[in-house]
C-alpha cells in the first residue's frame, strides 16, 4: 500500500486521521511518558484512545493504574477542561498471555493447546525467545484494532535493541519456525524417505545424524513433539503476520520516534530512521526528549546575582552554570545533527520538549506534557 | 602478568546507561595497570547489528590479533573482539565434533541453521562456551581478566540460565558437557562477578533492582551494581540552603534538583544492595572519570579475590 504524506508542522497535524500511533525509540528516553501524553492529548480532544504499554516506570505505571504486570485495562479519569466525549484506557502488555491466548485460538484442539502450553520448549521459548514481545506487542495490537473499541490505539513498544529486531519481528518468529525446515525434526524418516536423490538422502541423514550426535537425542524428540504441536500456531501466525504488516503501512498509522539528545542516539537514531524506510516504514516525527532548559537569568551577570553569595558559593555555582552550558552544547550538537539529517520533503516532523523537573508520576504530569507537546511546532 | 586463572568481569545494564562504556574503560585501565585483558562485545544472540553502529567499533575478531595499546605496561596486552555468531557457533560445532570440516557442512544446513535459532538456550549456550573457553586456555595464552560486554540486562538472564536450560533439555552428549563447564564458570564466584551499569534514574534503578534479584535467583554470584553519570556535588549543604532561599541562579538549582533526585534513587539502590560505587557524570561526551574507573577497578577486581 502506498501512503500518501503531508509534512506536519505540529504533532496535532501529525496525528489527525490516524487510528494507530507507535512510539518507537531506545529504554529510557522517556517514550512511554510522551505515549501517555500523546494518548491524553487526543482523549482531552475527544477522542476515544487506548494506550497500549510495555514496561513503564513505576511511578508512570501508578500514574496510569497499570503498576503490575497483569494489571487490567485501565480507565483514566480526564480532568475538566476536556472534551466530554473522550476517554482514555491505559493497558499493560503482558508477552505471555498473549502468547497463550494466541495458542489457544488456533491450536486444533483444547488438549492439543494444554500440551502446547506446558511443553518445556514453548515455556522457554514464549518467555525468552528474542523478538517474543515485540511480536506480541503486535499481535495485541491487531487484537485491540479487531475489537474496535477505540478510534485511537497508542502503543508504546518494547525498547528497540536493534532496528532489525523491531520491525522483523513478525516475519523472524515465522522465519525461525518455517515448516519446511522444521517438519524434518518432527518426522525425520517420512521425509528421508520422501527425499528423491540418493545425494539428497544421503545429505540429509548425514545432516540428521550430526543433529543427534551434536544434540543427543532427548533434545531432537523435544524439538519433534514441538514442532508437531506448534504447526497449527504456526498457519494462524502467518495470517496475522501480513495483517499487522498492512497495517503498520497503513497510511492511517504514525510512527512516532522519541530521542535523547545525546549525539550518539542521535547517529542510531538516523540509522533507525534509514532502516525502517528501507522495510517501507515512515517515521513521521521525532521527539527530541528531555532538553535542558535555558537558564532565562543568564541575561543578568553573574556577579550581579551572586553579589551576596559567599565566596565558597560563588565558586561552586560558577562551575555548576559552565557544567550546564557544556550540557546545552551538547544537546544542541546532537539536535543539529538530526535536524540537518532530516531534510527533504518525506523528513518527519522534529519537535523538542525540555526536561520536567520531576519524574511524570501523575495524571497532572501527563496533562502538563500533552500541553507542552500540542503548543510545539 | 598472569597471576592464576582468569578472572570474568561480566558488565550487563539497561541500554543507554553507558554499559559499553564502562566495560571499555575498565578494561583499559585493568591493561594500564598490567594485566593482560580481552575485552569481549557479546550482542544478543536474537538480534543482528544493533541500529548498525557495530561496524563503527573497532574490533579485532579472530584468534590471535592482540596488540599493545595506549598508556599499557610494557608487558600488558589487550584484546578487543566482537563475537561473531557464525565464527563462534564454527568454533563450538569444531570442539564438539573435533571436525573443522563437519561442523563447516554442518552449518552451511539450512535445517541445522533452523535447528540452532529454534532450540531454546543453544545460541546462548554457544556465547557462553565461547567465554569458557577463552577463560580456560593455558597460562602462556591466556589473560587476567576477561572483560564481556554483555547484551543489554533483557537478555542477561537467558544467556546465563543457557546451561541450566540446555542440561535441562539435553542432559546427555557433547553439547551437555559444554554447558557444565560453562555452568561451573559462571557459579565460580572467585572467577566470575557480573557488574550491573545503572544510571542514576528510575526507569534504569529499578531494572537494575530486578537484574540483581534476578541473577542471585538463578544461582550467579552476587552482583556488583555501579551508578554510572551521578552529577557531582560542588555545594555545601548551608549553600545549597542559601541557593534555594535566594534562587540567585536558575542552573544550579536545576542543576541540585537533579542531583537530589539521583541521591535518592541511589539511596533506594543502597538500601536494598548496600553500597554501589559510583561514576561521575564528566558533562563532556566520551570523557573517561579516570580516576574513579580506576577505583571501580580496584573493587572489582577486590571482590574476584
Amino acid at each position: 500500500m502506498k501512503r500518501t504524506r503531508k509534512a506536519g508542522t505540529s504533532i496535532a497535524d501529525v496525528l489527525e486521521g490516524k487510528h494507530l500511533v507507535v512510539l518507537v525509540g531506545e529504554g529510557g528516553v522517556g517514550k512511554t511518558s510522551t505515549a501517555a501524553a500523546v494518548a491524553f492529548g487526543q482523549a482531552c480532544a475527544g477522542r476515544n484512545v487506548a494506550v497500549l504499554t510495555v514496561d513503564p516506570a513505576p511511578r508512570l505505571g501508578d500514574a496510569l493504574g497499570i503498576r503490575d504486570i497483569d494489571a487490567a485495562p485501565r480507565v483514566v479519569a480526564l480532568p475538566g477542561g476536556c472534551a466530554a466525549n473522550g476517554s482514555l484506557v491505559a493497558m499493560r502488555l503482558d508477552s505471555k498471555r498473549t502468547f497463550d491466548r494466541m495458542v489457544e485460538r488456533y491450536a486444533q484442539s483444547r488438549e492439543a493447546a494444554e500440551a502446547l502450553l506446558h511443553h518445556p520448549i514453548y515455556e522457554a521459548v514464549s518467555g525468552s525467545l528474542g523478538g517474543t514481545e515485540h511480536y506480541m506487542a503486535f499481535q495485541r495490537l491487531s487484537e485491540l484494532v479487531e475489537s474496535a473499541d477505540h478510534d485511537l490505539l497508542v502503543i508504546d513498544t518494547p525498547p528497540a535493541v536493534n532496528a532489525s529486531e523491531l520491525l522483523a519481528a513478525p516475519a523472524r518468529l515465522t522465519g525461525l519456525f518455517d515448516t519446511g525446515a522444521l517438519s524434518i525434526l518432527a518426522e525425520p524418516a517420512r521425509l528421508i524417505a520422501r527425499a528423491t536423490g540418493t545425494l539428497a538422502r544421503a545429505s540429509l541423514s548425514f545432516v540428521l545424524a550430526l543433529v543427534e550426535r551434536v544434540a543427543g537425542t532427548s533434545l531432537k524428540t523435544g524439538v519433534g513433539d514441538f514442532v508437531r504441536l506448534f504447526a497449527d500456531i504456526l498457519a494462524g501466525l502467518e495470517d496475522r503476520t501480513r495483517a499487522i504488516n498492512e497495517l503498520l503501512r497503513s497510511p492511517r498509522t504514525a510512527f512516532v520516534m522519541v530521542v535523547r539528545p545525546r549525539s550518539t542516539d542521535v547517529a542510531r537514531a538516523i540509522a533507525f530512521h534509514k532502516t525502517l524506510a528501507a522495510i517501507g516504514l515512515h517515521i513521521d516525527a521525532i521527539i527530541v526528549n528531555r532538553l535542558t532548559p535555558p537558564g532565562i537569568d543568564r541575561v543578568r551577570s553573574r556577579a550581579e546575582r551572586l553579589a551576596d553569595a559567599p565566596a565558597q558559593a560563588r565558586a561552586a555555582i560558577a562551575v555548576m552554570e559552565r557544567e550546564m552550558d557544556s550540557l546545552r552544547r551538547i544537546e544542541s550538537n546532537a539536535l543539529c545533527a538530526l535536524r540537518e539529517a532530516m531534510t527533504g520533503e518525506d523528513a518527519p516532523l522534529v519537535i523538542t520538549l525540555n526536561s520536567l523537573d520531576v519524574d511524570v508520576a501523575t495524571v497532572d504530569d501527563i496533562a502538563t506534557l500533552a500541553r507542552e507537546l500540542l503548543a510545539k511546532r | 602478568m598472569r597471576t592464576g586463572p582468569a578472572r570474568i568481569l561480566f558488565v550487563s545494564g539497561k541500554g543507554g546507561t553507558g554499559k559499553s562504556f564502562v566495560a571499555e574503560a575498565l578494561a583499559r585501565s585493568a591493561v594500564s595497570h598490567g594485566l593482560d585483558v580481552a575485552l569481549l562485545r557479546v550482542r544478543a544472540a536474537a538480534g543482528a547489528d544493533e541500529h548498525g553502529s557495530q561496524a563503527a567499533e573497532p574490533a579485532t575478531t579472530g584468534s590471535g590479533s592482540s596488540h599493545r595499546r595506549g598508556r599499557a605496561a610494557p608487558s600488558a596486552t589487550f584484546k578487543e573482539t566482537v563475537l561473531d555468531e557464525r565464527a563462534t557457533l564454527e568454533k563450538f560445532l569444531t570442539r564438539v565434533l573435533r571436525l573443522g570440516f563437519v561442523a563447516r557442512r554442518l552449518l552451511d544446513s539450512r535445517t541445522f541453521s533452523a535447528i540452532a535459532a529454534a532450540t531454546p538456550g543453544l545460541r546462548d549456550l554457544v556465547t557462553l562456551s565461547a567465554i569458557t573457553a577463552l577463560a580456560s586456555h593455558g597460562r602462556r595464552r591466556g589473560f587476567d581478566l576477561i572483560v564481556v560486554d554483555a547484551p543489554a540486562s533483557g537478555h542477561t538472564i537467558p544467556l546465563l540460565t543457557a546451561p541450566a536450560l540446555v542440561l535441562d533439555i539435553a542432559p546427555l552428549g557433547p553439547v551437555a558437557q559444554e554447558a557444565r563447564a560453562a555452568r561451573a564458570l559462571i557459579a565460580n564466584e572467585s572467577r566470575f562477578l557480573p557488574l550491573i551499569v545503572t544510571t542514576p534514574e528510575e526507569l534504569a534503578v529499578t531494572e537494575a533492582l530486578s537484574l540483581y534479584d534476578d541473577l542471585l535467583g538463578a544461582g550467579i554470584p552476587a552482583p556488583r551494581i555501579v551508578v554510572n553519570g551521578l552529577w557531582p556535588g560542588h555545594l555545601r549543604p548551608e549553600h545549597v540552603e542559601w541557593l534555594l532561599t535566594t534562587g540567585a541562579s536558575i542552573d544550579a538549582l536545576l542543576y541540585e534538583k537533579r542531583r537530589r533526585r539521583q541521591l535518592e534513587l541511589v539511596a533506594v539502590l543502597e538500601h536494598r544492595v548496600g553500597r554501589c560505587p559510583t561514576l561521575p557524570f564528566t558533562f563532556r561526551e566520551d570523557e573517561v572519570p579516570e580516576a574513579a574507573i580506576a577505583a571501580l577497578l580496584d573493587t572489582v577486581l577486590g571482590a574476584l579475590r
